[in-house]
């Protein structure tokens, strides 16, 4: 009978037990909670939907390998997941730039001289414009700056994932916000909301 | 109401924070059938229980003590015979015992009386 997932939840930790005892509804859920979760954080590092995927079922497919071995009580399991999406997202940006010596971003750079493709960026796409912003923060803001802001983790937990203490992961955030608002204010003319009445 | 041009960067920026953590980007149905698929790919299989085996009964316990069915069949022959020869009494078994001086008695004095404690050697 399957389980019900929403009534009584069990911890990531409780059914990653379940999943190395071969319970087949466990694997189900673990893959139905974390791999979105996974995803989108490789996805706010990498900001490339194929990387991110790749990035995402790495992550995960070491999880399922060390679940036998895993050791209850010591970490959370998003906590570990985050990391090990962290450090391999790192990686793989380090690979692309030594491939292509440019900046990720290019591609999601706005057109600026074509104004109705910038129209449609306001309306529909701002996430677009962050996502943009975020991929010009150095990498160790931008982790620090998804995990709080977006992923809304608390500092501790961000500070074990990048495994720095909580002051660095506040100063890390507030540049990385800092640059952020930066970055935006100055795409607002590009993205048109100068003139946007 | 604020429009976004009214907005301050630092504001603008949180908006858009808020909205990216209430609609964080979805992956497709393929990346979650890769996922899965790993996953019950890499499951370690139930461990089957090995079947215990079936309970002994006591004499079979007992007979595997006593070192197998034979031992115990010898033992039992034995014991057989013991009582035989100890209610019948048979003929050659007397005349053996009698002649390496252990002679046949109707009685047997276990517990002598007190009369030989009460002589007058001992008394004095």
């Amino acid at each position: 009978m399957p389980r019900d997932d929403t009534a009584a939840p069990l911890s990531d930790e409780a059914l990653l037990v379940l999943y190395a005892n071969g319970d087949p509804e466990a694997a189900r859920l673990l893959t139905r909670r974390l791999a979105p979760r996974a995803f989108a954080h490789a996805l706010r590092m990498l900001a490339d939907r194929a990387e991110a995927e790749d990035v995402a079922q790495e992550a995960l497919l070491r999880l399922w390998r060390i679940a036998p071995d895993w050791r209850q009580g010591e970490a959370q399991v998003t906590t570990w997941l985050y990391r090990v999406v962290g450090n391999l997202a790192t990686d793989r940006l380090r690979a692309i730039r030594r491939r292509r010596a440019e900046p990720l971003d290019d591609a999601a750079e706005p057109a600026s001289d074509q104004p109705a493709v910038v129209q449609v960026m306001i309306e529909v796409d701002r996430m677009a414009a962050l996502q943009a912003a975020l991929a010009e923060l150095p990498d160790r803001q931008r982790q620090a700056v998804v995990l709080r802001h977006i992923e809304g983790l608390a500092n501790p937990e961000i500070a074990t994932i990048m495994a720095i203490g909580v002051e660095a992961v506040e100063s890390l955030t507030a540049r990385g916000k800092r640059a952020l608002a930066a970055l935006l204010a100055g795409r607002r003319k590009d993205l048109g909301y100068e003139d946007a009445e | 109401m604020k429009t976004q041009s009214d907005m301050t960067p630092e504001a603008e920026l949180d908006a858009l924070l808020t909205q990216a953590r209430a609609d964080p980007p979805l992956p497709d149905d393929a990346f979650m059938a890769r996922v899965l698929a790993d996953a019950q790919a890499l499951q370690p299989r139930p461990q089957l229980r090995p079947a215990r085996p079936a309970r002994r009964g006591f004499w079979a316990r007992l007979a595997a003590t006593l070192g197998g069915a034979i031992a115990v069949a010898g033992l039992g022959t034995a014991a057989m015979a013991g009582l035989v020869i100890g209610y019948v009494q048979p003929e050659p078994m007397v005349s053996f015992a009698g002649s390496i001086g252990f002679g046949v008695s109707e009685s047997l004095d276990l517990l002598p009386g007190f009369d030989a404690l009460l002589s007058e050697d001992i008394l004095q």
